[in-house]
């Protein structure tokens, strides 16, 4: 480059540059600067989009109504502009716009259900004490109370006529479904059931009524207490809910199946949801369905049952309820969810625009940056310098590709992602991303202070040890034995070939098999070793060679007896027949001995094979527990425990895991240390 | 006279000291070999024994052979041997490309960036998948490739091409440069280079890098136990644990049997295979 800016400029006439560009480079180019600009201009935009398009899909927030209570059910008033809390210590609480708590009553008993009559400005409460209260909504003032024979699970009202309906849990085994005048507190209709009821709705004209059972039924009964219609759901029915404008019904069981029927109960579709059913509703309009589960989950679905939203929040769900404007969701804690039904309606439009706006973004922002390159005449020749290699190299470029992209999703996203979480709290309690803290060391102090990997490094130490010295004896003895098989005129013989496929042999069976054999062989009653002990009269040395403290150990590392390590053999062989044949021929004149030759011919020329063995030997066993998990889990007690099982046990079964990223980083760091020391003294000899 | 006497004497005698230290490696190397293969005699051995069998004598040859042993393991386990033939198979392929192409790239191009990619690679060697494990397992379960075989595949792909790229770059840069200088003054582009000259000469460390990749993959446990949930994709590794807990109190032969079987495949693979594998091994390529 340096030589093509030397030249004169008559000389470039030639090679497809015309001087032209040479005097436009010399100066700012204003079109290209206006082309920015207005990139810079589309990308404010796409950023703004991007902005309001995201916030109108972040459609859930969090509010708490002052009190430290558990929250059981919750009713809106849009007409009143008031919010009335059922809790499950008893109280009944409203409070206006602005939070404030307005009045309180304390009815001794949880809240099963609430209903409003905006009319008459009433609100009606069913308790689990086996009343339901009547409430003048603005100040609390209880106006009826009528006993009903249960407590209360669910109820539905039809405001035209002032009819409530109340479906309420007799004993264990049966319940009572009736229908009551809340003015009068006549009853209307009744009916026993051999079974408790949790969900109990009226159909959208309010000419029938729909209940579910603990058995899983779901009934339709017209007003006279007739059956009109029947259908099952999979186990217990936990809520039910009818769509106000289509008479859709949908059913959630306790095993997280999602129904949704016909007005007649003709079953229309079917999903799962991961967890417990708990608690169920559903918009007038039936376009929308939200699912709360005992684990925490909130499910938000269309009525065709595509799940849009999955959000887990830390507790039990108890209630969720469908407002005209803003909806919520009840857990048995003070934290109520609320998100707005509003934006619900335009969500996938919102969630497409965001997409798009973020790519507007990144093109906006690419061909900002392009113009803004172009227009200066340094940083454009820059950019051609930078093109023309990588065209020049694609090939190399995108025969990597593949590779590097995949190393750097499967790889060092999660080496980074390990690193950070190393210095967190991450375990299974925590729900969300959110709830996760950063922690400092504390992974690293528990590490070195309690659990159970600094018991595990000294079986590590010992068992490194062992692996160390199989590796460096047997595989290296049998590679000189076979490579100096000749036939009496010193020719390489026949018996090297049939010697080396013999030893390579053994490798064919899977690790996992030869490690479960090995255990039928230290097998206490039926396995080979104790046989062998029993055939040769030494039945006192027999053991339960695994379960025994003293023994398990050294029953691991005897594993795989004789050591035959098929890959460290032809390793070895490899480096060994590399020798050029004219050093031995010069040693054989100087009238050395093989042992001689051994320790300065042999030895020096396999040092990159040694190398290269004892690195991958360090690094495996530093990590290695696969043998310890299929043979002994770590016991009996602890004598077998290696850092590396602690690590496995942590990030599965007990579920810690920014402990386990610790313990992996410093395993890591182990291995480093290891490894760089290990190249170091390589680099040394060959000085 | 006397000297030639002596030669001859010595001659003679130098014969019969090397026929004795012939004599003497073979039968060395026959006792290791004889070792090494008693645990797979044992294996076939107790795979035809019945349950009382291994009670009475476990010496005595299981006579009549109780066949039965393999019926019971070919149902319960035949499934999974698929599905690890399937899944190993593509896995392989997939690291033995990868790792051929970057080998060959790192050999024999000149890029900028050429030292930090390879570093970029080669430090992957040091990083200990225990590491990993973790933060893998829940990648894999947010991109939804939970209990799918792409959970497999990617991650292995991964990072098991590394190891393999490294032995393609040895490899290939040992192959004669001057046949890549006249192929490319015969105009033979960058990737006819790759695939006729390079691939074809590389053959012996590719079938390494299959038989040593197939009896990694084919022998992991932990990864297909961690994201692999149904019996129905779940490989033979896993499935032969269980199985042999299922079966261990109550029926050592058909546990036996099932050890057997789930050896089969590599040995098929192995037959194909052996002397490229060991060719591409003991070429020299495989040093630090």
């Amino acid at each position: 480059m340096a030589l093509k800016k030397t030249r004169p400029a008559a000389l470039n006439t030639g090679n497809g540059e015309p001087e032209q560009t040479g005097q436009a480079a010399e100066k700012v180019s204003r079109d290209w600067l206006i082309v920015a600009v207005i990139m810079a201009l589309a990308l404010i935009a796409a950023t703004a989009v991007h902005i309001y398009a995201y916030d109108q899909t972040q459609i859930f927030g969090f509010v708490e109504y002052g009190a430290s209570l558990q929250n059981n059910r919750i009713l809106v008033s849009d007409e009143l502009d008031m919010v009335y809390l059922g809790t499950y210590q008893n109280n009944v609480l409203a409070f206006n716009a602005e939070g404030e708590q307005v009045w309180a009553s304390d009815i001794g008993a949880a809240i099963g259900a609430m209903q409003f009559d905006e009319q008459k400005r009433l609100l009606i409460v069913g308790s689990q004490n086996r009343n339901v209260y009547v409430y003048n909504a603005l100040n609390g003032e209880i106006l009826h109370t009528y006993p009903v024979n249960g407590k209360v699970r669910d109820m539905d009202y039809n405001p035209f006529n002032g009819q409530l309906l109340v479906a309420a849990e007799a004993t264990a085994t049966s319940s009572t479904v009736c229908i009551l005048n809340i003015e009068s507190g006549e009853e209307l209709f009744s009916t026993k059931l051999k079974q408790p009821v949790q969900g109990a709705k009226y159909s959208s004209d309010y000419q029938y009524i729909f209940y579910g059972d603990n058995r899983g039924r779901i009934t339709k009964l017209n007003l006279n207490g007739e059956k009109a219609a029947d259908s099952k759901a999979r186990t217990e029915v936990v809520a039910l809910s009818v769509v106000r404008e289509t008479g859709d019904v949908f059913v959630l069981d306790k095993l997280g199946n999602l129904f949704k029927f016909d007005e007649s109960l003709n079953e229309l579709n079917r999903l799962n949801l991961e967890g417990e059913g708990k608690a169920l509703g559903a918009s007038d309009d039936g376009h929308w369905i939200a699912a709360g589960t005992r684990e925490g989950d909130i499910y938000i679905l269309d009525g065709e049952g595509k799940i849009h939203f999955r959000d887990r929040q830390t507790y039990d769900i108890t209630q969720v309820y469908f407002g005209e404007d803003i909806s919520y969701v009840v857990t048995l804690s003070p934290e109520l969810f609320e998100f707005s039904t509003r934006k619900l309606d335009n969500i996938n439009y919102m969630s497409r625009l965001t997409t798009w706006s973020r790519v507007a973004l990144i093109v906006s922002a690419l061909a900002m940056a392009a113009a803004l390159i172009t227009a200066f005449p340094r940083s454009r020749a820059a950019a051609v310098r930078f093109f023309r290699t990588f065209y020049k190299h694609r090939v190399a470029y995108l025969m990597l590709l593949p590779s590097i992209v995949l190393i750097l999703i499967f790889n060092y996203y999660n080496v980074f992602q390990a690193m950070y979480y190393a210095f967190t709290d991450w375990s299974n309690a925590t729900r969300t991303m959110r709830e996760i803290n950063f922690i400092g060391f504390d992974n690293f102090v528990k590490i070195f202070t309690e659990g159970y990997f600094l018991l595990g490094v000294k079986n590590l130490a010992i068992m490194m040890a062992a692996s160390f010295l199989k590796l460096l004896t047997v595989p290296l003895l049998l590679a000189e034995l076979v490579f100096a098989m000749r036939t009496l005129s010193g020719e390489s013989s026949r018996r090297r070939y049939w010697f080396r496929l013999l030893l390579v042999m053994p490798m064919v069976v899977p690790g996992v098999v030869s490690t479960l054999m090995w255990k039928n062989i230290y097998d206490p009653n039926i396995g080979a070793l104790n046989t062998l002990l029993d055939t040769l009269h030494l039945s006192s040395w027999k053991r339960a060679w695994l379960g025994n403290t003293d023994t398990a150990l050294g029953a691991i590392i005897f594993m795989g007896f004789p050591f035959v390590n098929s890959f460290a053999f032809l390793v070895y062989y490899g480096g060994l027949i590399n020798i050029p044949a004219d050093l031995f021929e010069a040693a054989k004149v100087d009238g050395s001995k093989p042992v001689w030759n051994f320790f300065h011919i042999h030895l020096p020329l396999i040092s990159p094979q040694l190398k290269m063995l004892i690195i991958t030997t360090f690094i495996s066993s530093v990590q290695d527990y696969g043998g310890v998990y299929l043979l002994t889990q770590g016991g009996p007690g602890t004598a077998t425990y290696v850092p590396g099982l602690e690590l496995y046990y942590a990030a599965t079964k007990f579920g810690q895991y920014g402990y386990a990223c610790a313990m992996g980083l410093l395993m890591f760091i182990v291995i480093l240390i290891g490894s760089l020391f290990n190249l170091r003294m390589k680099t040394q000899e060959l000085n | 006279m006397a000297d030639n006497m002596t030669a001859v004497k010595m001659h003679k005698k130098r014969k019969a000291h090397e026929m004795t230290f012939q004599t003497l490696i073979t039968f060395i190397t026959v006792v290791f070999v004889l070792l090494a293969f008693i645990p797979i005699f044992l294996m076939l051995f107790l795979s035809l024994k019945s349950q009382s069998q291994f009670y009475a004598n476990l010496w005595a040859l299981p006579i009549p052979p109780r066949w039965k042993n393999y019926d019971a393991a070919w149902n319960r386990l035949i499934q999974n041997m698929i599905n690890s033939v399937v899944t190993v198979s593509v896995g392989t392929l997939l690291i033995v490309s990868l790792a051929a192409m970057s080998g060959y790239v790192f050999a024999r191009l000149e890029f900028p960036l050429k030292n930090f990619l390879f570093m970029l690679m080669l430090a992957l060697m040091m990083i200990p998948g225990v590491l990993t494990l973790t933060p893998s397992f829940k990648l894999i379960q947010r991109i939804g490739l939970k209990n799918t075989w792409w959970a497999l595949w990617l991650p292995w792909a991964s990072g098991g091409q590394v190891m393999g790229m490294y032995l393609c770059r040895t490899f290939i840069s040992n192959q004669p440069a001057s046949l890549f200088e006249s192929a490319r003054i015969d105009g033979a582009s960058e990737f006819k280079a790759f695939f006729y000259i390079a691939l074809p000469l590389a053959k012996p460390i590719l079938a390494t890098l299959v038989v040593m990749n197939m009896i990694s993959l084919y022998g992991d446990f932990i990864w297909p136990l961690l994201v692999i949930e149904s019996n129905k994709k779940q490989v033979i590794s896993v499935a032969i644990q269980t199985y042999s807990s299922a079966t261990g109190m109550t029926d050592y032969g058909a546990m036996i049997a099932g050890f057997v079987m789930a050896t089969v495949p590599l040995v098929v693979m192995f037959s194909f295979s052996s002397r490229l594998y060991i060719e591409g091994i003991t070429s020299g390529a495989v040093k630090a």
